[in-house]
């Protein structure tokens, strides 16, 4: 018998981790118009600065500041890069990730590292419940959620928005475009790091190769968002949903296993065709 | 007051401008015209910030601002393009807009931008713009990129003039327009530009619009100054300035 | 528009769930399900397998169900599969194939057995306190394979070791052999890699700087260990893996682990678990010899390589001339 409540369970948690990142992901790409592959490595040094803590004996919610601010760092990097010594954003990112990997090992200690369950943020936070992981999950998932939607209503995120459809405007108003860049690439690598140190909280071990693919779990994400919604909403978190529960649909389905990645990319054709958007909309913006 | 001293601009070895200088005295309105590629719009990049010249200095009130960056200087140097989405944010709604436009000069903060600046937007519908545009309500909620382009220009300059600047560039604002917007957005612009006394340049291709409004005429050519009007250009026939401009025709009647 | 979709989604929705509780159910047949989830692709691992599952069907005359999945080296998608797993209550045992797998099954049951293999180093895992946890372990020992160097290359002085940085059972076997080499007066070079497209250079800094080439168990060396053997035999420099299957691929030999045999051990415990004969925490971890060794003749003719008799009657020789 299936146990569906917990099959649902598990892959809300995941899609409520990566939701996160799809929000980092839609502040850069969707809102400055950067598409800032970083976030691969800020989800790596996030998990490897919260399994270095735990190891040390830090409170996990101590850790999760350190790994967010880490994650700052990130995002400056990149930003620096990319404005001051004018590198092209993609590339800066790619730098950065590049480097984030030899840093998170050394952070880590080693390749894998297992976190004590004593310092596991889940068993220190909340109640201790069947249900708690899932609760402190959704918990922060609506917070950074609501955060970033009312950041983007605030004279800072309006000024983002303005950056990201046109940039001469910032210029025009006086304002330093370098600074806005860095300060959106800051808080959407310290989001995607919190999600790095959650995720690795949540398997209870830091694996080095944990972060690969991050980049494409959330662009896909993104894309599933935006069909439901175009604005930042729940949409975001659904979309983030999306992708684990399709790939968790062929497992269950006991579909070939090779033809698995094949499978997930038709029935995202087949979501992506349902979208209300005219593709004449998209081309405007 | 505005001084250029010996302004070259060279682009990989082509000249756009050569030891240009010229002066526009506070309260003047300076129309610049020239052919296609005589160095105007270059003119109006030196002076906003957005290209460095390769040679020369830019005073404005007796204060050097070569070295100054282009954000800066826009604090004091306003300007309009002829690409109406340029003066805007293009995804945010009308209403957003003049909130951005409040927030020059101003530390930012995370206030909400509406709900900070709603009592001077409404002001500003209500004593500027509705006058000009009568259905502004209707497009408050309207992307600026959807609106008419007539309708975007009139905003954008109600943007770049909310704090009346030191100096005002208007870069063939109504080249992408349909004449009745034009003529709406200029006399509109006039207008303004007297009441507050804005020192003004103005590029225009339209040689009626050139000799019908400001009190000086800059031509152009090849990247260098041709000749320089002072007051009454009432005399020289708008035909001399169609096309290629007969300079000689212009000194004649002149 | 949107109510449609709305309805064609939660119509397919039904479906989808409706499949899936007909898809799970038991085959009436089965006395038990097993759970297993493979961290990646790669002969060792699927030999593990397949000699698990074999051993299993034989004892219980095809009686058994087990559901196999694998996670290709993903995190995320061992954690989504677990997820899977463990939510079908039918299941009544797990077995985790190498580090990752096992990393994720452990943490997330805590109440079914969770029988583990082909770790290298469970003790790093951090599981020994959970008592639902057994497993066979597969590091091979290093000694044998260092003996096996000096008895079949003799003038080698340096050794040059070729692993990956990322993979943690890859790191423990380097320190370990590093260790070993300098027990016996060899000197270790250690050249570390993180992904598939560094070996090529890897190999070639491998070639120049040592006499021999010792590789760990180690899943990027599995995937690529014909472009290590083809470059290691045109510079004429033995390799020795650790690996008794990458021995035909072209290297010199191995003193390993049989992974068909780790599968089949793998397999006795699960039915001790299944028929509850004992705890898991009785179990805890087994080790399987790794006194296997394979030589590759044909290499080791091209090499120039002698190979003392008393090896040649305890091993198994592949490539014959």
């Amino acid at each position: 018998m299936l146990d569906i409540i917990e099959l649902c369970k598990g892959v809300l948690e995941l899609g409520f981790i990566y939701s996160l990142v799809v929000i980092a992901v839609f502040l850069t790409s969707k809102i400055i118009s950067f598409d800032d592959l970083t976030v691969e490595g800020s989800f790596g040094i996030g998990g490897a600065v919260a399994a270095c803590c735990a190891l040390w004996g830090f409170n996990p919610l101590v850790a999760i500041l350190f790994s967010i601010m880490s994650g700052i760092l990130a995002g400056i990097a990149t930003g620096l890069l990319a404005r001051k010594l004018n590198i092209n954003g993609l590339i800066s990112g790619l730098i950065v990730t590049t480097a984030l990997f030899s840093v998170s090992k050394k952070v880590a200690g080693s390749a894998m590292v297992t976190i004590p369950a004593d310092a596991n943020l889940f068993n220190c936070v909340g109640i201790p419940t069947h249900l708690n992981k899932f609760i402190i999950l959704a918990s922060v998932s609506f917070g950074a959620l609501f955060f970033v939607k009312w950041l983007l209503r605030t004279e800072f995120g309006s000024m983002l928005k303005a950056l990201g459809c046109n940039p001469q405007l910032l210029t025009n108003l006086g304002k330093n475009i370098n600074g806005y860049t860095i300060a959106t690439l800051s808080i959407a690598n310290g989001l995607t790091a919190c999600a790095g140190a959650l995720f690795v909280n949540y398997t209870s071990f830091f694996s080095l190769t944990g972060n690969i693919g991050t980049f494409i779990y959330a662009l896909a994400g993104l894309m599933f968002a935006e069909i439901f919604s175009d604005k930042l909403g729940v949409a975001i978190i659904l979309g983030a949903i999306a992708y684990p529960a399709l790939y968790m649909i062929t497992i269950q389905l006991q579909l070939d296993p090779d033809l698995t990645k094949l499978i997930i990319a038709l029935l995202m054709v087949t979501m992506l065709l349902f979208k209300r958007k005219s593709i004449k909309h998209v081309a405007m913006r | 007051m505005v001084r250029v001293d010996s302004i070259t601009v060279d682009f990989d070895g082509v000249s756009a401008l050569s030891n240009i200088s010229t002066v526009v005295n506070n309260g003047d309105f300076v129309v610049v015209v020239g052919p296609s590629g005589s160095g105007k719009t270059t003119l109006f990049d030196v002076i906003s910030g957005t290209v460095n010249p390769s040679q020369g200095s830019i005073f404005l009130d007796d204060i050097d601002i070569t070295d100054v960056s282009e954000k800066k200087r826009a604090c004091h140097i306003g300007r309009l393009f002829q690409n109406t989405h340029l003066s805007s944010a293009p995804c945010m709604t009308v209403a957003e807009n003049l909130a951005l436009a409040m927030c020059k000069d101003k530390r930012i903060g995370v206030h909400s931008l509406m709900c900070a600046y709603k009592k001077e937007v409404s002001e500003l519908i209500n004593n500027i713009i509705r006058p000009i545009i009568p259905n502004i309500d209707e497009l408050l909620d309207c992307p600026i990129g959807r609106i008419s382009g007539g309708q975007r220009q009139i905003i954008s300059f109600v943007m770049a003039t909310l704090k009346p600047p030191r100096l005002l560039l208007l870069d063939e604002p109504t080249a992408a327009l349909d004449p009745q917007s034009a003529t709406k957005l200029l006399l509109f612009a006039q207008e303004f530009i007297a009441k507050k006394k804005i020192t003004t340049m103005l590029i225009t291709h339209d040689p009626h619009l050139a000799l019908s409004i400001g009190n000086k005429l800059l031509v152009l050519d090849k990247g260098v100054i041709k000749s320089e009007f002072g007051q009454d250009k009432r005399n020289i026939s708008p035909d001399n300035l169609i096309g290629q401009i007969d300079y000689q025709a212009i000194a004649k009647n002149f | 528009m949107k109510k449609i979709s709305v309805i064609i989604g939660i119509v397919s929705l039904s479906i989808i769930l409706v499949s899936l509780q007909i898809v799970q159910k038991k085959s009436k047949n089965s006395l038990f399900k097993i759970g297993v989830l493979q961290t990646a692709s790669h002969p060792a691992l699927d030999r593990v397998c397949d000699g698990f599952v074999q051993e299993l069907e034989s004892r219980f005359n095809g009686k058994i169900e087990c559901i196999i999945k694998n996670a290709e080296g993903s995190v995320a998608h061992a954690q989504t599969i677990a997820t899977s797993l463990i939510a079908d209550r039918d299941i009544d045992a797990f077995f985790s194939i190498a580090t990752l797998a096992t990393q994720v099954m452990a943490n997330k049951e805590s109440q079914r057995p969770v029988l583990f293999s082909a770790v290298t180093d469970p003790h790093a895992l951090g599981i020994n306190n959970h008592s639902n946890v057994a497993g066979v372990s597969d590091m091979t020992d290093v000694n044998a394979t260092v003996n096996l160097l000096k008895e079949l290359i003799l003038t080698a002085k340096t050794v040059a070791l070729l692993f990956n940085t990322g993979e943690i059972n890859s790191v423990v076997m380097t320190k370990a052999l590093c260790l070993s080499l300098e027990q016996n007066d060899l000197q270790p070079i250690e050249i570390g890699i993180t992904s598939e497209s560094e070996i090529p250079t890897a190999i070639t800094v491998a070639c120049k700087k040592a006499d021999a080439i010792i590789t760990p168990l180690d899943n990027i060396v599995a995937l690529s260990i014909d472009m290590i053997a083809q470059q290691a035999l045109l510079q004429k420099k033995p390799l020795i893996v650790s690996d008794n299957l990458l021995v035909e691929h072209g290297a010199v030999a191995a003193s390993g682990v049989d992974y068909k045999k780790v599968g089949k051990k793998s397999a006795e415990i699960m039915i001790d678990l299944l028929g509850q004969k004992k705890e898991p925490q009785e179990i805890g971890i087994v080790t399987v010899p790794s006194d296997q060794i394979v030589i590759n003749e044909q290499i080791c003719d091209a090499l120039d390589l002698v190979i003392p008799l008393s090896l040649k009657n305890a091993a198994i020789m592949i490539g014959e001339k």
